[in-house]
């Protein structure tokens, strides 16, 4: 009986180590799919995005520096004025702006592959249910078109935000059905979509 | 000793059968004291109901200022709705100069960072003091890993007897709306644990709950200070006590090393109350990393943990 209960313990001893080495190669692994940096890591994936991203900031500061400035004590009216003029700026200097122009064939790429990374992983399921307490809400937007003010916005996942690009101040990432999209906050102009980001977004209202 | 309050407003008469409201908070001199209410933007019936019990409240309990969790300003973002949706209706606290803290929800817009009467100085996020207390405003809308590099600066540096943080969506919350925000609390609740955040308020439930204390931490959901969803409440076994048949507000004082709160309703019934105890850490002998584990105990004035006194 002593000899069996050797056998099993080793055995459960070289079970442990397997499984153990298992879990080191697991998580090596998932490091090297989405690297942070390095040839192939999330700076070279989303160098081209970045690139656009930053072009855009250039041109939204320029009109930006030719408007008041909006204090940290507004009103109610300077505020909406302050965001009706920049919106205009800006949508007068994009006037030729596309819906691809940021989102572009090879950024959806390496978008998508962050959002099927995240999506696949451990906290899919969190990630879904984020989305969803987050009122999600479906309507029609444009490219260079404010935001609705009267449409809530969904929460976008932190999880998701750790796996995507950071981006100047001002600008955020939104989530409306199933179209990931970039939004300038302090004009509310949407800056470019990505149309079926999400294919399995959960239900909206 | 019940009266009838009978309010003017935008040609409409609001009838709200009142009950003598006797606030039972100890109003200790030079303690920390405050208001706080969610989901309350609509500048429909209710709010101005809540808010008017709110003004009969601050004649009772002087409060400084206001903890505001969120979806400050529902729908149109117009000067007329900032005026219907905040600024008349809490026009009495705003003449008593009470000041008002904000933070974003799902219905707000960014731009609400520089509105002057939300105290946020143009930012999504920040922290401010009052007394003993650090109070830090989240935007949970947009968790970003910006804002939570700047939450452990500030946790780290805080040296503040009470850490109070407050912000949209509810990492603790049993109503079917929407429910615990479980992925912010993976995230959350782990500094708010290591650097010793005694409470957290929120709100986007349109209910009230109080949480039993979970890993030390005080959770309380306040979001039915103008919007409500009458029995939303599932109850689970995180929940110490909850309230969805009315609106609601809080008040909550601090002394010294015990925070006393308050949620009185619409129609000013004490549906909640009671008293969280910080035990002092011991500065000498307990290791910095441990300081922040403190352990926390929330006793109602019945002495039953998890009941509302009357």
């Amino acid at each position: 009986m002593k000899i069996v209960a050797q056998i099993r313990l080793a055995f459960c001893g070289l079970l442990l180590l397997a499984g153990g080495s298992a879990k080191v190669i697991n998580a090596q692994t998932q490091a090297e799919a989405m690297p942070e940096k390095g040839p192939g890591g999330k700076e070279a994936r989303f160098k081209e995005f970045l690139q656009r991203v930053n072009a855009y900031n250039k041109l939204r500061n320029s009109v930006h520096g030719g408007i008041p400035a909006l204090g940290k004590k507004a009103t109610a009216e300077e505020i909406q004025k302050h965001q009706a003029t920049l919106a205009a700026k800006i949508e007068g200097a994009r006037k030729e702006a596309q819906q691809g122009d940021i989102f572009t064939p090879d950024s959806q790429k390496a978008f998508r592959r962050a959002i099927d990374h995240a999506l696949s992983g451990k906290h899919a399921k969190r990630i879904d249910r984020t989305i969803v307490q987050g009122e999600p809400v479906k309507l029609d937007l444009y490219v260079n078109k404010a935001y609705p003010e009267k449409i809530p916005v969904t929460t976008v996942p932190p999880t998701l935000l750790q796996h995507f690009p950071k981006l100047p101040k001002n600008i955020e990432y939104r989530i409306v059905g199933d179209d990931l999209v970039l939004e300038d906050t302090e004009s509310r102009v949407v800056i470019d979509i990505f149309p079926s980001a999400f294919p399995n977004a959960p239900p909206h209202t | 000793m019940s009266r009838i309050l009978i309010r003017i407003l935008f040609g409409a008469i609001l009838v709200v059968p009142a009950v003598a409201q006797k606030i039972t908070l100890p109003q200790a001199k030079g303690s920390v004291r405050f208001l706080v209410i969610g989901d309350f933007g609509t500048g429909e019936r209710l709010q101005y109901e809540t808010a008017d019990r709110m003004r009969l409240a601050q004649e009772q309990f002087p409060f400084d200022f206001a903890l505001l969790l969120g979806d400050n300003i529902y729908g149109g973002k117009t000067p007329r709705d900032f005026e219907k949706k905040f600024e008349l209706p809490y026009k009495p606290l705003l003449d008593n100069k009470v000041s008002f803290y904000a933070s974003l929800g799902n219905h707000d817009i960014p731009e609400e960072q520089s509105y002057k009467l939300f105290n946020m100085g143009g930012r999504r996020y920040y922290s401010f003091k009052k007394g003993n207390v650090r109070f830090f405003a989240l935007d949970s809308n947009y968790m970003d890993p910006d804002q939570l590099t700047w939450l452990t600066e500030q946790l780290q540096n805080s040296t503040d007897d009470w850490k109070i943080a407050f912000f949209h969506h509810p990492l603790y919350s049993s109503a079917r709306a929407h429910g615990s925000s479980l992925e912010l609390r993976s995230i959350l609740e782990p500094l708010f644990e290591k650097y010793g955040v005694q409470a957290v308020f929120s709100g986007h439930d349109h209910v009230y709950e109080r949480m039993t204390p979970q890993k030390g931490i005080a959770y309380f959901v306040e979001g039915s200070s103008g919007q409500l969803r009458p029995g939303d409440i599932r109850g689970a076994a995180f929940t110490a006590k909850s309230f969805d048949t009315d609106c609601t507000f809080m008040l909550v004082e601090i002394v010294q090393s015990d925070l006393y709160f308050e949620t009185i309703s619409r129609t000013g019934e004490t549906v909640d109350s009671g008293k969280i105890t910080r035990t002092e850490p011991k500065k000498v002998l307990v290791p910095a990393a441990q300081l922040g584990q403190i352990p926390l105990h929330v006793a109602t004035r019945s002495g039953v943990p998890g009941h509302p006194i009357r």
